[in-house]
């Protein structure tokens, strides 16, 4: 992707469930590089709009557009932990379907290990690791292939002060390589230093979605 | 491709199922063992319904097992949701003629030699494996369109479950239970092939030729049917 070249764009979008509007007339556009956080209270549409936005559920009305050529990854707020392949082999088959072969997939998971520090857990059962190592593992997986745009769901929540860092770091990387961000969090002082690596932040309230910049607030 | 229908099949096998490969094995023989006992007689259509029964509990969880953000992840890194969707069909075939191929040696054998017709055995093994196969695989892919996901209906699952096995309790009144009736009401080539070695009659090429092709237009139908489902919802996983 060119640097700023539009990737994304939602056109008047609503998404209603059971009679209750969740997204009103959302209109947005994401550029490749730009990494957007996405804030709001609990329950107040943040998961719906990326999925929306990822086109993993339609929306009620409007449209959403995905540049054709853009390769995505997608780290979810919750997986059921119930995956009785270990921690390696759960990582190693993502690897393969990111299109590694099954040295590349090896070596890039090992890699993912020892970035993460999860080092002496490959062959732990996913369902037996404590949630914060299991939500590195999510993190690990979301970031196994470099891609144009990463879709993220509160991904600092369960992370300790140190793991915050890393995955601060690695976010910064993936903006100065192009990598377009967009991600949920329900407050943006989850982030330490967010100022430095978002460019805007989408607020939802009552479904309605303001784009803040460091000029100001725009209701969209 | 490969890649999907592998990770499908690790994260099948490495859940916890109640219907796991020997255990299915287990249940199944041990059930027609008993029954054959006093039902020899009935054995294949107590063998397919048994199957049918099994196949689309496994078929119905198969498709529950499949989370939908893990779905999500899987569609984002392999860029299509149709590769997705192949995969997880592809895996029921694999399970049906894992399964099928592993429990009809003890059962089919047994019914043969009981039969006093040692040399129809080839052909008649292999019209018991097509049927068990079809049969498996018609299990596997209606029990995966009862996921809530896909129609929303647990209850017309269970009752077909409950139905299937009634029938064997039932044998005489087999054609009054509404899923032994529907099944040879929906699916003719069960009941010819069943006629065909019941009544001792030969196989002939054209007839082998002919069921194959209605058993293919079969499938299809079942499948388009789950086709035409997905992309109502435009592939949409969460709603």
């Amino acid at each position: 992707m060119n640097k700023k070249e539009k990737i994304l764009e939602a056109k008047e979008v609503y998404k209603i469930y059971r009679g209750r509007p969740v997204i009103r007339k959302a209109a947005l556009t994401l550029r490749a590089g730009e990494c957007v956080l996405i804030t709001g209270d609990n329950s107040s549409g943040k998961t719906t709009l990326i999925r929306l936005l990822s086109g993993m559920a339609r929306p009620t009305m409007g449209t959403v557009w995905l540049h054709p050529e853009l390769s995505k990854q997608f780290k979810p707020a919750d997986v059921e932990k119930d995956i009785g392949l270990s921690a390696f082999a759960f990582l190693f088959s993502l690897a393969k379907v990111d299109g590694y072969s099954s040295q590349e997939a090896k070596t890039v998971c090992r890699a993912m290990f020892a970035h993460y520090h999860l080092s002496g857990l490959e062959n732990v059962a996913v369902s037996k690791l404590s949630d914060s190592v299991y939500r590195k593992l999510m993190l690990a997986q979301a970031m196994l292939k470099p891609c144009d745009l990463l879709f993220m769901d509160e991904p600092f929540i369960g992370l300790d002060h140190d793991a915050r860092k890393l995955l601060f770091a690695d976010m910064m990387k993936l903006k100065q390589q192009n990598t377009a961000i967009l991600m949920a969090c329900s407050h943006r002082d989850e982030i330490e230093g967010w100022e430095a690596l978002v460019d805007k932040i989408w607020h939802i309230e009552h479904g309605e979605i303001k784009e803040k910049h460091n000029e100001g607030t725009t209701a969209l | 491709m490969k890649a999907l229908l592998r990770f499908n099949y690790l994260m099948y096998m490495s859940k916890f199922h109640f219907l796991l490969p020997f255990t299915f094995i287990l249940v199944y023989s041990g059930l027609l063992y008993v029954l054959s006992i006093f039902l020899f007689s009935h054995c294949f259509v107590i063998s397919t319904a048994l199957l049918f029964a099994i196949s689309l509990l496994d078929g119905f969880y198969a498709y529950k097992l499949c989370r939908d953000n893990m779905q999500a992840i899987l569609m984002m890194k392999s860029g299509s949701a149709v590769k997705c969707y192949i995969s997880r069909e592809l895996l029921l075939v694999l399970l049906a003629v894992q399964y099928t191929v592993l429990i009809l040696l003890y059962p089919s054998i047994i019914s043969l030699l009981g039969s006093g017709k040692l040399s129809r055995i080839v052909t008649d093994l292999a019209a018991i494996l097509f049927l068990h196969l079809f049969v498996a695989l018609c299990g596997y892919e209606i029990g995966g369109l009862f996921q809530p996901k896909i129609i929303g209906r647990r209850v017309p699952a269970a009752l077909l479950m409950l139905g299937t096995i009634a029938g064997i309790f039932l044998r005489q009144e087999l054609s009054m239970i509404p899923i032994i009736k529907y099944l040879f009401w929906i699916f003719p080539p069960i009941a010819k092939l069943l006629r065909l070695v019941y009544d001792k009659e030969m196989f002939f090429t054209a007839e082998m030729g002919s069921m194959i092709i209605q058993l293919f237009l079969y499938t299809s139908l079942v499948l388009a049917a789950k086709a035409y489902l997905q992309s109502r919802r435009k592939w949409a996983i969460y709603e």
